[in-house]
């Protein structure tokens, strides 16, 4: 994959001009700079590498190398349904919209707030340098303009929804960056959604960190335009009896890499993690999870639904890792999926790596077809074979979507779940 | 003449199941097919459906004067045929007010009516479930998921009475049912006879005839008639046991 230096320095330029337009703080400019050429020496990452065996990024490579510098025209957005009361950041094209955005939390001592209006708070400079060891990592660090902070001190509640909207309206190359800190017995629901109308690059970026006791539930929503490139990266640090529940539906993008790493580094803390992929056309979503279980008593349940059609390509690979100190850990993964056409193509690899000898940990992975007795059953009441067959589709989808916690969000997925499956059965011959 | 079948012959897997079955049923009439297991008796239900996986070698199935073989499933049931289901099964995340309105909803368009409108859907929905005294908590679940033996036959008949076929054919309702939730099952069927609409009982033991009254009693063993008769020929059965008939068959 060639990258031309010129193009990325060029957009590097821009970004650094918007800084001292925005008048942020001086200590950006090193950080930048640094992460680009990190990021030009590395490139994007290959097929050879084990990591990226089933996801080619050359197209992504190839289109990000062309528009990266390129100015962005600026179009109406899609800004999906979000509970009233909940609180929206939106952001278009990478910038904040602060009309588009509801108002900003009045959280004593907290912040929810878009990334840029933060940068010259104390503490900006850890957490924005901190990204994490994701592949594009160091493209976001130098890229990313805007995104969101939400910082919930000790013993606070958010009892409103945060709303994170990353909306694209045009050939874009975006880099979201979610920051996203809960202070000991903190509690707060973010919801992270990705959305686009017309194809874009995007390279997210987020990062939690659950202080001692608190509960984080985080969704993260990806429906990317089909032409889309998306490529995300989670991590998420769990102290001493912290949990975080999360949701990770996977719906766009003509390519979709997901990276959640989940590091319980406390003892008693816990994940829970409910993921699906619905993969059609010519698409590919690729689903990575590591769950480090690096505390004694720290437990861990991961279940990931795929959806395969056509020549649509899944790739899940969830590994559950075990210090040697995480004693009594309790863990388990699962990923199943359905295939709904002969062309379709799932690679599952679920794995444990474990240093300790006092744990519980199982893993699996199932794929197959429709129910045929199932599917007999519903068609014998007169529904026609293609309802049929999607409403078991969004039942095997519905495990997952119901995990969410917000009414209005989980009729909206499972709309767009029933439109996709409703495209599809256009092309799937009965 | 609302099903005519002549002369089925059907295997599965290459190993032949029914050997030349003929059997007319007109408007109103409630058979009943008995028969020992493995007779077949399950097969020619299956079949009258639409399950796949059957070959039907010979002979011919007419319905309301078309050919039954040629209609899907979901076609047959449009046309008025209902299958209970020995077995009926669960499936997860599928509501079965939703299904049912699905159903509904489809028949009404291969009819070329419009859809049922979401109050009178409703409205019927209940008046159905308080027919087979069926909590109204049961709408709002995954079909059959966690419903115990009783209660999934109940549901059946709860489809049925939603429906409303021409045709229902009621595959082993009594099984598995102790004697409270069959006479519950069995007001719900007699309850929906008409004049317009035909049943088909399937099953092993006489006992739900006792409670479902039919006009007509068959004996299918190994994959044919061999006799019919009025109801009494239940209780000769019950009496006798179906060696006695088998071996006069034979004979």
């Amino acid at each position: 994959m060639n990258l031309d230096p010129k193009n990325y320095r060029a957009a590097l330029a821009n970004t650094l001009k918007q800084d001292a337009d925005a008048g942020h703080p001086e200590w950006l400019l090193p950080i930048r700079n640094k992460a680009l050429e990190q990021f030009l020496k590395q490139g994007f990452p290959h097929t050879k590498l084990e990591n990226w065996r089933y996801t080619n990024l050359a197209p992504m490579s190839e289109r990000s190398n062309a528009s990266v510098a390129q100015p962005v025209a600026v179009s109406d957005a899609i800004v999906p349904a979000t509970d009233s009361d909940s609180l929206m950041l939106v952001f278009i094209n990478g910038m904040f919209s602060s009309h588009k955005s509801s108002h900003s939390a009045t959280l004593a001592n907290g912040v929810v707030s878009n990334m840029a209006a933060q940068l010259d708070t104390d503490g900006a400079e850890d957490w924005l340098r901190n990204s994490g060891d994701s592949d594009l990592a160091q493209l976001n660090l130098a890229m990313t303009n805007d995104g969101a902070v939400v910082q919930i001190p000790d013993n606070t509640e958010l009892a409103e929804t945060i709303h994170i909207i990353f909306s694209n309206t045009a050939e874009a190359n975006v880099f979201p960056r979610v920051i996203i800190q809960l202070g000991r017995n903190a509690k707060a629901t973010v919801v992270e959604h990705h959305i686009s109308n017309a194809a874009c690059v995007s390279t997210a970026i987020t990062n939690i960190s659950c202080g001692e006791g608190s509960r984080i539930t985080y969704q993260k929503l990806q429906e990317e335009h089909a032409g889309s490139f998306h490529v995300a990266a989670q991590t998420i640090k769990l102290a001493k009896d912290s949990h975080c529940d999360i949701v990770n539906i996977d719906l766009g993008a003509a390519i979709a890499r997901n990276d959640l790493r989940i590091l319980l580094q406390g003892s008693g803390a816990a994940a829970k993690v409910n993921g699906l992929f619905l993969v059609d056309a010519e698409r590919h979503a690729d689903n990575h999870l590591r769950l480090e279980h690096q505390a004694p008593h720290t437990r861990s349940r991961a279940q990931y639904a795929g959806v395969m059609a056509n020549k649509g390509h899944g790739v899940f690979n969830g590994m559950i890792h075990v210090a040697q100190t995480a004693q009594k850990t309790d863990a388990a993964l699962n990923n199943k999926n359905l295939l709904l056409t002969p062309g379709a193509e799932i690679d599952t690899k679920p794995e444990l790596e474990i240093y300790a000898d006092d744990v519980k940990c199982a893993h699996g992975s199932t794929t197959g077809q429709l129910d045929a007795v199932s599917l007999f059953y519903l068609r014998s009441r007169g529904v026609p074979q293609q309802i049929a067959r999607n409403m078991l589709v969004q039942a095997f989808a519905l495990e997952v979507v119901q995990q969410l916690t917000s009414k209005n969000l989980r009729e909206y997925i499972q709309n767009s779940v029933e439109q996709r499956l409703n495209e599809l059965g256009a092309v799937i011959e009965t | 003449m609302l099903l005519e079948v002549k002369d089925l012959h059907a295997s599965i897997g290459g190993k032949e199941i029914l050997k030349g079955l003929s059997l007319t049923i007109k408007a109103g009439e409630v058979h009943a097919i008995m028969g020992p297991n493995g007779s077949g008796k399950s097969t020619l239900a299956q079949i009258l459906a639409g399950r796949e996986g059957y070959e039907v070698t010979a002979g011919s199935v007419r319905y309301n004067g078309v050919n039954l073989l040629d209609l899907e499933p979901e076609g047959r049931a449009q046309a008025g045929l209902f299958l209970g289901f020995q077995y009926p099964v669960e499936i997860p995340g599928v509501n079965n007010v939703y299904l049912l309105k699905a159903a509904l909803n489809a028949r009404q368009k291969a009819a070329g009516k419009p859809e049922i409108d979401a109050v009178s859907f409703m409205r019927l929905v209940k008046e159905k479930a308080a027919l087979m005294e069926m909590d109204q908590s049961f709408l709002s679940r995954s079909v059959n998921e966690g419903f115990s033996g009783g209660e999934k036959k109940r549901n059946e008949i709860f489809q049925m009475a939603v429906l409303e076929p021409t045709l229902a054919i009621l595959d082993e309702t009594d099984s598995g049912l102790d004697i409270d939730a069959l006479k519950v099952v069995a007001n719900g069927v007699n309850l929906q006879r008409r004049d317009d609409r035909s049943v088909l009982l399937i099953t092993h033991y006489q006992r739900l005839l006792d409670y479902i009254e039919p006009d007509y009693v068959h004996v299918l063993a190994n994959g044919k008639i061999i006799h019919s008769g009025d109801k009494s020929l239940a209780l000769q059965l019950e009496a006798e046991g179906y060696d006695a008939l088998m071996a006069k068959a034979a004979g």
